[in-house]
């Protein structure tokens, strides 16, 4: 019996938020530990300084259902009404909470496995695998079900925990108490877990001992009690106007029905908006995340959006202009988003990135004058193209297919291939510098200065060098282009075009069920398109780099056709954009509120 | 102009329809009672009148507007309550209604005041603490409150005591039928309908099955009562004039006929040659179990 109201408890019958905001996040920051991990060549997480923050990572989920997993609701009228002891009540909430938490607790796990197969099978590392996420996660599973403890044994005897005064306090102390007892496991020997363990014993006999005749379910239970006389209820009226943008926030509110889901995902949205500015956040000086983030990105712009678009029938009878709905749905989330981005582009202008931008490489294989790929140029055919320099010296250029199979390659314009005279090599790292830093120096100064003949009469750098950005102070990295039409205004020409298409799915006798299954469908196809990426280059596909330089190099050279390619690339942006706003809006009207 | 218009409608949700080409106007100040079982279609027509859904076929007209391109323009003019209805329950009393007098033009405070004493409604508690009641009051306030053009009740009443119902359907009655709103309101309760309405529009089978006067329903219609025995069928029935349906109940058939008793007991005396027929007017609750009630 009791396992049946398990399964019927809201708790379990509500996990779909907690869920995915459990897949979202822990995707994210194994993206982030995966990349940190291949950069300082780890080789396993729990070695590293990743395992302190994984395990708290395992904490979230506990953390979502106490937010917004009907932690509150011990149980439901209905339940009250059965034949059935308290005890079994209290045990049904207490399992469900902890059985929830452990759900999630487990499909991080599996993300974890998962990512950790990925790049076992692909790359070679296994950062992490079964054995050692098992291990990451006893310490969260011992903290979850001492949270669930802690809320079983409050006011055991009620009903609606959710309603009654103190509800809010208790569940942030619960969230406090966790994330410190987690603090404390993660320093202190495995011993102690004997702690929790014997907490969660103490507190479940505790309850049970605690517990009423009857469940009580009073803060909902006799509302109309309290109801005023018409005098006085004549008196405490006083009809109050707030503006229409109020208005409309409350609407956004009813449709967000709970909000906590909304905001909790916010911080991401200013995430991804400071990572697609190219800044280098939380210590990943990796540009390359831009355009490997691009999905990622529109699934947290829809996530934001599309999900709440079920509880249009809550709003639809009232005289409000759906164009207002839509507007109000995705502008506030995009402009979190554009706030992260703008935060990373003011951080760009007031700290600038100094490093060099072009460099001279003495290794063996890598040997010669290296630059940005987004200097990289694009050739149409697979022919090797050839550099001359004026005097007639030439050297086969180094290629890379852009896409393993597929006609196109990037080439390197400024490569120094060995057997390079000394003078080619000045006069390319001349032509280097003009291209990238916009300064103009003639190649026998760069000859003087930086190069020198080794006796094997190999050409290369002084030992003081290649210093150019620290030499000319007037060297500073030319503007990319007009990165940010292209690449915001794709993301959200593509989140535009997703939604229109979602929107099509509100059509007659369609269910909330029905269209909750297509917001995951396309969840899981952007995420698929994401992790796509991924395998790709771990299969050679492509590379980062090359997909970097590939679009990056084709918007400088947009940029580098003056006013009319950044004029070209905004209208161009905000045609596709508005074309698909309209869309989006035409596929909104004519939709139709779904049933439940 | 018509309030409200429905030309050849036809609405469904997946393959079949829900309501099937249906014709009919409303004129100003009219008291519609909408009868028909659950899943007969009342929902859905009040919807479409609503332009929350729009017709697979047919045109709906309401203030001479399309509901679904001018949806704000006649949403303003329309008061609404439904059973389902989810009014904001984080908010109080006193906030839902500033939210729906800032959205509704003609917004009459007096009336709202007025209304608040009169449901001792608690401006300061949220909705979420309100009883069903209570809570529905709030949302015939709102509905009432601006006095709309028309005003349309989908089950209002439902899961209300038979007090609370009556106090709430009349006061939507006395507050706006009187300065000419027209009202549209579905229910179960045959009482309710008997008590309120000034024309009935029953749907069955996707169809129209009645649209006509209380008072023509009252004296034009009636119960004949075929022994079973006498040599008569159903199909016989129905295909006299004016059946609207026949079915037998234990030793007799059963069959409603668009006419008055007297002349539905002689005209069937004479086509059946069956002297024992008994013919009697019928209540709107029997009439609609009659109707409603038949196998389809």
């Amino acid at each position: 019996m009791i396992a049946r109201l398990v399964l019927r408890h809201e708790i379990i019958q509500n996990l779909t938020k907690p869920l995915l905001i459990t897949v979202v996040t822990v995707t994210l920051v194994l993206n982030i530990l995966t990349f940190k991990m291949a950069q300082n060549e780890g080789t396993s997480l729990l070695d590293g300084f990743g395992a302190v923050p994984a395990q708290f990572v395992f904490l979230l989920p506990v953390i979502m259902i106490l937010l917004m997993g009907k932690a509150g609701t011990r149980c439901r009228f209905w339940e009250a009404g059965l034949p059935l002891e308290v005890r079994k009540l209290w045990w049904a909430h207490f399992l469900a909470l902890a059985s929830a938490s452990l759900f999630l607790i487990l499909v991080s796990g599996v993300t974890f496995a998962g990512f950790g197969a990925l790049n076992a099978a692909f790359i070679g590392k296994a950062f992490f695998n079964l054995a050692d996420v098992f291990r990451l996660m006893v310490r969260p599973v011992a903290v979850s079900l001492t949270a669930a403890a802690l809320v079983a044994v409050w006011r055991p005897g009620v009903g609606h925990l959710a309603e009654e005064p103190g509800w809010f306090r208790y569940r942030t102390l619960v969230i406090v108490v966790s994330v410190g007892l987690l603090g404390l496991l993660v320093v202190l020997p495995q011993v102690f877990l004997l702690v929790p363990l014997v907490l969660i014993g103490l507190v479940t006999v505790r309850s049970n001992k605690a517990l009423p005749l009857a469940m009580s379910m009073s803060g909902s239970e006799s509302p109309g009690e309290a109801a005023m006389s018409p005098s006085s209820a004549a008196e405490k009226w006083e009809a109050v106007g707030p503006s229409r943008r109020v208005v409309v926030l409350v609407l956004l509110r009813t449709l967000l029905k709970w909000p906590v889901t909304w905001l909790a995902l916010v911080p991401l949205a200013v995430l991804f908006g400071l990572m697609m500015s190219g800044r280098d956040i939380l210590g990943m000086d990796e540009p390359y995340l831009r355009f490997m983030n691009f999905f990622m990105t529109v699934y947290i712009l829809f996530a934001l959006t599309g999900h709440f678009v079920k509880n249009l029938y809550k709003v639809d009878h009232l005289p409000v202009d759906r164009r207002t709905l839509l507007r109000w749905l995705v502008v506030p989330i995009t402009g979190f988003f554009l706030l992260g981005y703008s935060a990373g582009r003011i951080m760009d202008t007031l700290d600038p990135v100094t490093n060099e931008k072009i460099v001279f490489d003495n290794g063996g294989e890598s040997y010669g004058l290296k630059v940005s790929p987004e200097y990289f140029a694009f050739a149409g055919s697979d022919e090797t193209p050839v550099m001359t320099a004026p005097w007639g010296e030439a050297h086969e250029a180094p290629v890379e297919p852009v896409f393993r199979g597929l006609p196109g390659v990037l080439w390197k314009p400024y490569a120094t291939p060995e057997g390079s005279s000394l003078e080619f090599v000045a006069w390319q790292i001349s032509r280097a510098t003009a291209a990238v830093y916009g300064l103009e120096i003639d190649p026998d100064e760069i000859s003087a200065r930086y190069l020198k003949a080794d006796p094997d009469g190999r050409v290369n750098v002084r030992e003081s060098g290649l210093t150019l950005a620290a030499d000319f102070p007037d060297a500073r990295h030319r503007n990319l282009g007009p990165v940010f039409p292209i690449l915001v205004g794709g993301e959200l020409f593509l989140l535009m075009v997703i939604l229109a298409l979602y929107f099509k799915v509100f059509k007659p006798g369609i269910t909330i069920r029905k269209i909750q299954v297509v917001f995951w469908i396309i969840m899981g196809g952007l995420m698929a398109c994401h992790i796509g990426g991924y395998i790709f280059f771990m299969l050679g596909w492509t590379r980062e780099w090359v997909v970097y330089g590939f679009w990056l190099g084709r918007i400088r050279e947009l940029g580098e056709l003056g006013p009319a390619g950044y004029v070209g690339a905004w209208a161009g942006m905000l045609l596709l954009v508005s074309v698909a706003w309209r869309w989006a809006e035409k596929s909104f009207l004519a939709a139709e509120a779904p049933t439940s | 102009m018509k309030v409200f218009e429905f030309d050849k409608v036809s609405r469904g949700y997946g393959a079949g329809d829900v309501l099937s080409r249906i014709s009919f106007g409303v004129d100003r100040g009219e008291v519609i009672g909408l009868l028909g079982r659950n899943g007969a279609g009342k929902t859905t027509l009040i919807h479409l009148v609503m332009g929350m859904l729009a017709p697979r076929e047919g045109e709906v007209k309401v203030f001479g507007l399309d509901p679904r391109r001018e949806a704000v323009e006649v949403k303003r003019r329309i008061g609404y309550v439904a059973e389902d209805q989810e009014l904001p329950d984080f908010l109080k009393v006193r906030e839902v209604i500033a939210m729906n007098r800032q959205l509704f033009e003609g917004w009459d405070d007096s009336m709202a005041r007025d209304l608040i004493n009169r449901f001792e409604l608690p401006p300061d508690r949220k909705i979420k603490d309100l009883s069903r009641g209570q809570a529905r009051q709030v949302a015939l306030l709102c509905a009432v409150s601006h006095r709309p053009e028309l005003l349309i009740l989908d089950e209002p009443a439902g899961g209300l005591d038979p007090a609370a119902r009556r106090q709430f359907l009349e006061t939507s009655i006395r507050l706006l039928n009187e300065t000419g709103t027209t009202i549209l309101f579905s229910s179960h309760h045959m009482g309710d309908v008997e008590r309120m309405a000034s024309r009935l529009i029953m749907i069955h089978d996707h169809q129209k099955w009645i649209d006509s006067d209380l008072d023509a329903i009252r004296e034009g219609f009636s119960l004949a009562l075929v022994p079973a025995d006498a040599g008569v069928d159903g199909e016989r029935l129905l295909s006299l004039p004016s059946c609207l349906c026949a079915r037998r109940h234990g030793d007799l058939f059963h069959a409603v006929y668009e006419l008055d008793p007297d002349t539905c007991c002689k005209s069937l005396r004479k086509e059946l040659a069956v002297e024992t027929i008994q013919c009697r007017s019928l209540g709107l609750e029997e009439m609609f179990i009659e109707l409603a009630g038949r196998e389809s």
